[in-house]
């Protein structure tokens, strides 16, 4: 497998903050990273310095070129999608796809055709009054019809209904699923994304607070619903976060912690929501 | 067929403004000459009235065509400013600029097709218009009969297609002066929302500065040389001359300037 | 996006999924499979999730992997999994059903009527 992104130390900063703090992380192919945050946690910093529109501390290489000297190069196999439409509204749908077939290489306009002959995204339409679902519809179908190694996608489905939302995560699986590429997520919607991820790289105010593997996340922490008897006993064993229910309470621990728990209830995985909102909370 | 092919037909389509005004003039003097023609007193009145001023028939010929090339040429150097002030800063205010920067294009093929849409397509559009008209009268020449002959004088088709390459001559001397305030406005559109008016002002300031504070006029005659110099060609009898008035060493300073603009706004579109 | 319980992971609960299903016989011996690219689609998860569950299956000789056509149910598969279930029943479920009747002493020939009466009524 192929490296298709590499990211090394890093650093940005504004004049009085600093938005992402020595970040670093390697991308094959194959590899779906969860890119998880609240607002203002570095997410969009660190998907501008990969896009090469933010200067920055550190070396980056996606497909082996650097984002910022070599943009134009690049571009034919890295790609974006972001909540914000980008799309130029005063096109119509035929215009940027001839656009598009013209300057783009790899660009496929019969598989574009294609894939939006399955939407309701009529080719002689105006972008303008297409709905903020078919808009990203029509990114996407432009996107999965040129030859992207690496898509990045920042709350793609914010905003958009349910329809729309399975729509896109279809063709986006199909389209991962039938070649050698990576994706990027960036999204709140944890649970939504929680079982695409085979990674995960969590930031809290610029700084990584938790990167690795799906598996070996779950091996990191468990949760141990325990009666209230056995409260005192679990708080010895520093617990990230508890959840009080009927009776019992959830406990997330640390791995470390298993054997000791094991006896006081009943073990369950996490789920990356779980963490995300005790790793969040921590500390602050 | 080549990128800059489509990425032109692009801007087209987006600045509409370009193909629709020539357009729109054109068929507004077709509505005028029409009315001219139908109403042929008019036309007596007209070429008595040209020979109460003593001017012989031929002169207002020659005049017309020259109306017809200075207003073609007025209308084109006024699309290529409005063009290169707004192109910038609109993608950057309706968010598409991500877009045209997710594609494999440079930002160097971008200035340069932009620079050629405003140089050399929008002045091409408009040579058109010059021909339409030109045509245009010939063809009543032939069809009308000694009304207009003799108000017009003789119309030859090889002088239409003369005036037309004329037109085009004019006009490649004037896009060649315009360059560097092409790449001034490309630049300035990049930080500014108004860079027309950032750009007259600065001007303005530059030369009221240099003049009253610091007493040095050549920077204030440089000023007003470079900018007068693409109207100074429309209206000129000779073109070429305007080169030799404003004199090598300002054209060589603005070409200078013109390349550090391009410079700085290629290195604002990173 | 779809209701995974938080026992077990994902790949093991698509596995139990369609052992299920060949038991109801959704999936006929011998036919095939969805593709790992339809499931993952469907199920918006990630395809090698749904590897490792056909992974398990076919480890287990539950379903075979025909070069270029996908996955296909063995011939056999469903008796295997009726054995299994059997099995399932006997060291797991009997051993339940034994300590409620305990909790609720309730004696075991009052359980084996009750049982009876139910079985009755489901033919």
């Amino acid at each position: 497998m192929s490296t298709l992104v590499s990211a090394a130390h890093i650093t940005k900063k504004y004049q009085s903050t600093t938005a992402v703090k020595d970040v670093s992380f390697e991308l094959q192919a194959g590899q779906v990273l969860g890119l998880l945050g609240h607002n203002g946690a570095g997410k969009s910093s660190l998907i501008g310095a990969l896009l090469g529109s933010l200067s920055h501390q550190g070396e980056i290489r996606v497909c082996g070129l650097n984002p910022v000297s070599q943009r134009a190069q690049l571009m034919s196999n890295l790609a974006y999608i972001s909540d914000v439409n980008v799309l130029p509204e005063w096109m119509t749908v035929a215009q940027i796809l001839r656009y598009t077939s013209g300057v783009h290489p790899s660009f496929d306009i019969s598989k574009a055709k294609q894939l939006l002959s399955s939407t309701q995204i009529a080719l002689s339409k105006k972008i303008s009054a297409l709905s903020k679902g078919m808009k990203v519809q029509l990114h996407l179908s432009i996107i999965i019809a040129t030859d992207t190694k690496v898509l990045i996608l920042d709350e793609p489905t914010l905003g958009l209904d349910l329809i729309y939302r399975d729509t896109f995560y279809r063709h986006l699986i199909e389209w991962f699923h039938d070649g050698e590429r990576a994706l990027i997520i960036a999204s709140h919607e944890v649970n939504e994304i929680e079982h695409l991820l085979t990674d995960v790289l969590m930031l809290k105010q610029g700084k990584v607070v938790l990167q690795g593997d799906m598996d070996s996340l779950h091996a990191q922490y468990f949760i141990v619903d325990a009666l209230h008897q056995h409260q005192e006993v679990i708080k010895q064993m520093s617990p990230i976060s508890s959840q009080a229910g009927l009776g019992s309470t959830k406990w997330l621990l640390k791995s470390q912690y298993r054997s000791q728990a094991e006896g006081l209830g009943e073990i369950i995985n996490p789920n990356l929501q779980e963490i995300f909102i005790a790793l969040q909370k921590e500390g602050v | 067929m080549h990128p800059s092919f489509f990425m032109l037909e692009k801007e087209l389509l987006e600045h509409k403004i370009v193909t629709r005004l020539p357009l729109f003039l054109l068929v507004f003097g077709l509505l005028i000459l029409g009315s001219i023609v139908l109403n042929t007193d008019s036309i007596s009145n007209m070429s008595l009235q040209f020979n109460y001023q003593g001017n012989d028939a031929p002169d207002f010929a020659q005049g017309l065509s020259r109306v017809i090339a200075f207003g073609a040429g007025a209308v084109s150097l006024l699309l290529s400013i409005m063009y290169l002030a707004k192109t910038f800063r609109k993608e950057r205010q309706e968010g598409s600029l991500m877009f045209w920067r997710s594609m494999p294009v440079s930002d160097l093929q971008t200035h340069v097709v932009k620079l050629g849409f405003a140089l050399i397509l929008i002045p091409l559009i408009c040579s058109l218009l010059v021909l339409s008209a030109e045509l245009l009268l010939w063809f009543i020449s032939l069809t009308n009969g000694q009304d207009l002959i003799s108000l017009l004088g003789e119309v030859s088709f090889f002088g239409v297609l003369l005036s037309w390459l004329m037109f085009m001559a004019k006009m490649i001397l004037v896009s060649l002066a315009l360059l560097p305030l092409a790449c001034l406005l490309l630049a300035v559109s990049q930080v500014s929302n108004s860079p027309l008016l950032v750009v007259v002002v600065g001007a303005y300031t530059l030369k009221l500065v240099s003049t009253y504070v610091f007493t040095f006029t050549s920077l204030a005659d440089f000023i007003r040389d470079i900018s007068s110099m693409p109207m100074a060609l429309l209206t000129a009898q000779q073109p070429l001359m305007v080169f030799v008035q404003v004199g090598w060493l300002s054209c060589l300073g603005a070409y200078l300037l013109g390349s550090l603009c391009l410079i700085v706004s290629l290195l604002l579109r990173k | 996006m779809s209701d995974w319980n938080d026992k077990q992971p994902i790949f093991h609960q698509i596995k139990e999924l369609i052992e299920e299903q060949i038991l109801l016989g959704v999936w006929q011996e011998g036919c095939a499979l969805p593709s790992v690219r339809a499931v993952a689609a469907d199920m918006k998860i990630n395809h090698q999730t749904v590897m490792k569950a056909y992974q398990l299956l076919v480890d287990k000789n539950l379903i075979e992997k025909k070069r270029g056509q996908g996955m296909f149910v063995l011939p056999g598969a469903a008796e295997k999994l009726k054995m299994e279930q059997k099995q399932l029943f006997l060291t797991r479920d009997i051993v339940n059903i034994a300590q409620m009747l305990k909790r609720i002493d309730m004696p075991v020939q009052d359980f084996i009527e009750e049982l009876e009466k139910q079985i009755e009524e489901n033919r």
